[in-house]
């Protein structure tokens, strides 16, 4: 856990709200938290708007420090670490409160996991849905539609409860302000040092959604009022990678004197970075979406749309180089490293290339940020 | 009438004699060293010697482990897993999982109810979870082997080793040894990482009651409290766990002889 | 004893190179299309592009152990020592052609890429039509757990006859519907041909080994829809049919029948399973040479390559898998069953703890997990699969004799 930054007087209730973001990543509120039931999900291509509908709030499960080991039982060696905690800390009983999962079609080992999830917990309510490959709308309009709306369904009929245009309406307007107010929260990065941040991101993912909008509100508001100071200095960077809600990287970033100031990120920006448009038929509304988000690497997307959209991130943040945090055996990240890295690089934006797992020591990140930030500084 | 069963390990030598008609007779270990097939030899002499033997009174020699493969004088070579099954079997009747800790390589094997063996997964890509892990520990700490295991049970609060990689936790009990923490939970930290790696492999086979813990890092107390409670299982240990492997190759070698 | 040869080797060898051949000769008057291995290649053959195969190539490359150096020059590049070795293996012959066999493949005009085997392959050949700069069309086939969905068959119908629009639109080339009748009843006889000769293998003794099975493969993925491929097959079948007749067997004692699961190791595929001969051993079947053995229906072919490349093995479920497994084990006479934990291929191998947990279950029958990659060498470590493969093959002896040690002891 690190530990939090003394903020000055006028900034209690703002520090009062991460604090109380913080806690509530803590595992024993979770495990004993049953009410509202929840669906559970990995991807976040996995609408939650629908799960909201159907009277469940939606759960991210995050990896967690599950002992990994009973996961090999299911799992061998060479698995990214998100996939293996997160089968562990269900085999430990962590996740038993769950209503159900939800598996949409991401990467190869997310498909495998769906899959082995299914045999090794053959108690757990397991609902798939496919999330095409396709992000261009000549191809896939109708089908992801479809598919949408057989997905509504589905999670009716487990809560019991059926979804109506007007119920999933009002959850979609409820996530388009979480994600407003995660846009607007980007105004105040310098409020909030790297590792707050995001903390406060991730909260929002084990929150219940109407919880978090509201202590979001309250930060929002608090943060730009205090706008003559600034808390966060160093060096300004940028993060891309997959998901990261591990904070010990922006940890040393705090420690070290960098700063985040924009990200690329599953947890970050390209969760919240697109609205659904809010009229016409809402499962073509929540489709439009899924298409122009900003994609994850394991989607098929236009040649050059993630260097673009990094390459506009930087020039807007002035950041002076980029992290690519990629987590071993993260295969859809590490075809797009090279490309990215060198074509920055030649633009003169340089960039470090970190390897993450739950195996890393702090100590070797901790070199290569230091490093990396010696470099930047000359 | 008498065999032998002689295990060459990467870390140590161990030979048992048995006598069809009174069971284990004699049996006696060593280092490998560089001349592991020369320890053996000699082993196996000695063994021969205390009980007034000569080598034309031994009907059938298996060897097993590491060095097997060059070890001339044996009538056969079989592999330590089903060595192993058979020397758990055969002093625990009712063993269904077997877990092997040796010097350089970890093994777990699931036995079927007529001790044959169902599956089983070895470790021999790297020294974490094995017997080497906790002697370059042991050196760092500076303390003997044999002290890691009244030490870990008196630890308070054990560390999170978290490298997979021996050298790399090395640097990690350094850093751990810097910030104050106690000798006791750092050796109980490490303990856990063994375990965990080991439970990994076993329960890729197949965890489930009987458990064995055979090799010489079973006489680790801590380490088999560690496990037992990590696994949430009872874990049974052999009398001179170290010298299971052996064994079953002695009592393969009278099942040929005959 | 020395391997048995077959003599349609040597045809095969003819067919391949001329494969390859063409792809250099008859460019640009046809233009040359990359091609995933699970892709309705169908499609390409009617409008008469020439489809070479990235993977066929890679894996070659893996046999005649040239693919080492290649993924080193990759991972120089900064492709992570982690991604598949296939495409780290062709993205160092594109960077560097004159250390790789036959110097490379030639330039393609375009990329069809089917996701139905991997999400790899998206990957690799994006990063392949970036370097190219040459269009890439996707076909998107999703995963199937249980039944194949109608919404599924439709989504897959709509991409094929999109896929046929854009290449007209992008190529001076024509699609008729009844061309492609033709080319899909030459790959169904192809088709039809390689089941049967793979089914030769349940008479003991088998005729043919692993090795063979993947050698003759390579026709079935590379020539599929031609009539080479067909007259390659009947030749084929006609000499397995006679070894069976005359008793003839792969290995010369024949006394434990396995299966093989996941792709070959190319860079050791004769030493590695000649190794198990010491122990009488044959491999009678395996699990991906199969992969190419759906027929397609005629009567509407493109909903026809719809129904037939969605589901293909590395396309739906482990527990349907595993069934898939059990049955050839069971028509098959099966001892045992060996599983290639092959690092590079996530669909293939996440699975195996679970399947073959489950198999052996069900069957009885011990399998047994090895550690390896498809085309990196240094993933293969020798004593140590020797270490476990001996104590696999003694486990599968002691089976029939259990030895009860004497009680007294």
């Amino acid at each position: 856990m690190a530990t939090s930054t003394a903020y000055p007087v006028g900034f209690q209730c703002a520090g009062a709200i991460v604090e109380q973001l913080r806690s509530s990543l803590g595992a024993p509120c979770q495990k004993q938290r049953t009410s509202p039931p929840s669906l559970g999900y990995m991807c976040t291509y996995v609408p939650e708007e629908i799960i909201h509908a159907a009277g469940f709030a939606a759960l991210r499960i995050l990896p967690g420090t599950a002992p990994a080991f009973i996961a090999d039982a299911w799992l061998p060696g060479f698995c990214c670490a998100v996939a293996r905690g997160c089968l562990a800390r269900s085999l430990s009983g962590e996740l038993d409160q769950l209503s159900g999962l939800v598996f949409a079609s991401t990467c190869d080992t997310m498909q495998c996991l769906g899959d082995i999830w299914g045999m090794a917990r053959p108690q757990d309510q397991i609902v798939d849905i496919d999330t095409p490959t396709h992000l261009d709308s000549h191809h896939v309009m109708s089908y992801l539609t479809g598919e949408l709306s057989r997905f509504a369904h589905e999670v009716a009929a487990i809560s019991g409860r059926a979804i109506s245009f007007q119920t999933l309406w009002q959850s979609i307007r409820l996530y388009n302000r979480k994600r407003q107010l995660l846009r607007q929260l980007e105004d105040s990065r310098e409020h909030l040092n790297s590792t707050d941040y995001l903390v406060v991101i991730n909260a929002g993912f084990v929150l219940p959604v109407e919880a978090y909008v509201a202590l979001l509100e309250q930060l929002t508001i608090q943060l730009s009022e205090e706008s003559h100071s600034e808390v966060a200095t160093g060096i300004p960077l940028m993060i891309s990678g997959a998901l990261l809600e591990d904070t010990t990287v922006h940890e040393l970033l705090d420690e070290l004197g960098g700063r985040v100031v924009g990200d690329d990120l599953c947890n970050g920006s390209r969760y919240y970075d697109t609205l659904v448009a809010e009229s016409g038929d809402p499962f073509e509304a929540l489709a439009v979406r899924y298409l122009h988000r900003a994609p994850c690497p394991c989607k098929h997307a236009p040649a050059h749309s993630r260097l673009e959209r990094l390459r506009g991130m930087v020039r807007c943040t002035e950041a002076s180089g980029i992290i690519f945090a990629l987590h071993k055996f993260c295969e859809p990240h590490a075809f797009d490293y090279p490309y990215l890295a060198h074509t920055l690089e030649e633009e003169g934006i340089p960039s470090l290339l970190l390897e993450v797992e739950s195996t890393s020591s702090r100590g070797q990140l901790r070199t290569r940020l230091q490093a990396f930030l010696e470099i930047l500084s000359l | 009438m008498y065999c032998h069963g002689v295990d060459i390990g990467a870390s140590a030598v161990k030979v048992i004699l048995i006598s069809t008609a009174r069971g284990v007779v004699d049996q006696a270990t060593a280092s490998s060293g560089y001349g592991a097939r020369d320890t053996a030899r000699r082993l196996v002499a000695e063994t021969l010697s205390r009980q007034k033997l000569s080598p034309a009174d031994v009907r059938y020699t298996i060897a097993t482990g590491y060095g097997r493969v060059s070890f001339a004088e044996a009538n056969a070579e079989v592999s330590e897993i089903s060595c192993l099954a058979q020397g758990a079997r055969h002093l625990c009747p009712d063993a269904h999982t077997v877990i092997d800790i040796g010097g350089q390589d970890s093994k777990a094997i699931r036995l079927l109810p007529n001790g044959t063996v169902a599956n089983f997964a070895l470790n021999d890509k790297c020294a974490a979870g094995t017997g080497r892990f906790l002697e370059v520990m042991a050196h760092i700490l500076g303390v003997d082997l044999e002290a890691l295991s009244h030490l870990s049970q008196q630890a308070t609060s054990p560390v999170t080793i978290s490298s997979t990689c021996t050298v790399f936790a090395e640097s990690e009990v350094i850093s751990h040894i810097s910030a104050g923490e106690s000798r006791e939970d750092i050796i109980a930290g490490l303990h856990r990482a063994i375990v965990d790696r080991v439970l990994g492999m076993a329960a890729r086979v197949g965890l489930a009651p009987l458990v064995v813990l055979t090799g010489g890092v079973a006489n680790d107390d801590g380490l088999v409290q560690a496990l037992s409670s990590r696994a949430g299982l009872d874990i049974s240990v052999p009398e001179s766990p170290e010298y299971v492997c052996a064994l079953g190759a002695a009592l393969i070698a009278a099942a040929r002889s005959q | 004893m020395a391997h048995r040869r077959l003599q349609a080797t040597r045809q095969l060898n003819r067919l391949m190179t001329k494969h390859y051949l063409a792809a250099r000769h008859f460019h640009p008057m046809r233009p040359i299309a990359y091609v995933s291995s699970g892709a309705p290649v169908e499609i390409l053959r009617t409008m008469g592009f020439l489809p070479v195969y990235p993977e066929n190539y890679t894996a070659l490359c893996g046999a005649r152990k040239a693919s080492l150096s290649l993924c080193q020059t990759a991972e120089a590049q900064g492709y992570s020592p982690d991604l598949c070795s296939y495409a780290r293996t062709h993205l160092g012959a594109i960077a560097d052609p004159s250390a790789a066999p036959m110097g490379g493949l030639p330039r393609p005009d375009l990329i069809l890429c089917c996701n139905n085997i991997c999400g790899t392959i998206l990957k690799w050949f994006q990063t392949v039509s970036r370097l190219y700069d040459v269009p890439l069309f996707v076909l998107d086939t999703p995963y199937v757990k249980g039944k194949l969905k109608e919404e599924t068959i439709n989504y897959v119908n709509t991409q094929l006859e999109k896929l046929i629009q854009a290449l007209e639109k992008n190529f001076p080339r024509r699609y008729r519907e009844a061309r492609l009748r033709k080319v899909v009843a030459l790959s169904n006889e192809a088709t039809a041909l390689w089941r049967d000769i793979r089914y030769l293998c349940t008479a003991r003794p088998s005729p043919l080994n692993a090795p063979d099975l993947f050698v003759n493969m390579a026709p079935m993925v590379v020539l599929r829809g031609t009539a080479a491929a067909v007259r390659y097959y009947r030749a084929l079948k006609t000499e397995v049919e006679e070894r069976v007749a005359r008793g003839i067997g792969a290995v010369p004692v024949e006394r434990y029948r396995l299966l093989w699961d996941n792709i070959a190791i190319w860079y050791e595929l004769f030493r590695f399973h000649r190794y198990f001969e010491r122990y009488d051993a044959c491999f009678v079947v395996d699990t991906y040479t199969g992969a190419w053995s759906g027929l397609v229906e005629c009567d509407d072919p493109i909903r026809g390559l719809a129904c037939t490349y969605t589901p293909i093995l590395l396309n739906i479920g482990f527990a349907q898998r595993a069934e898939r497994m059990i049955d050839l084990i069971e028509a098959f006479q099966v001892d045992g069953f060996v599983m290639h934990a092959n690092r590079s291929c996530k669909p293939y191998s996440l699975g195996q703890y679970a399947i073959q947990r489950l198999v052996s279950e069900r069957t009885g029958v011990p399998g047994l997990i090895v550690e390896a990659d498809m085309c990196d060498p240094r993933a293969y470590s020798e004593s140590q699969l020797k270490t476990r493969i001996q104590a696999f093959m003694e486990t599968l002896s002691m089976r029939d004799s259990p030895y009860v040690g004497p009680r007294h002891l």
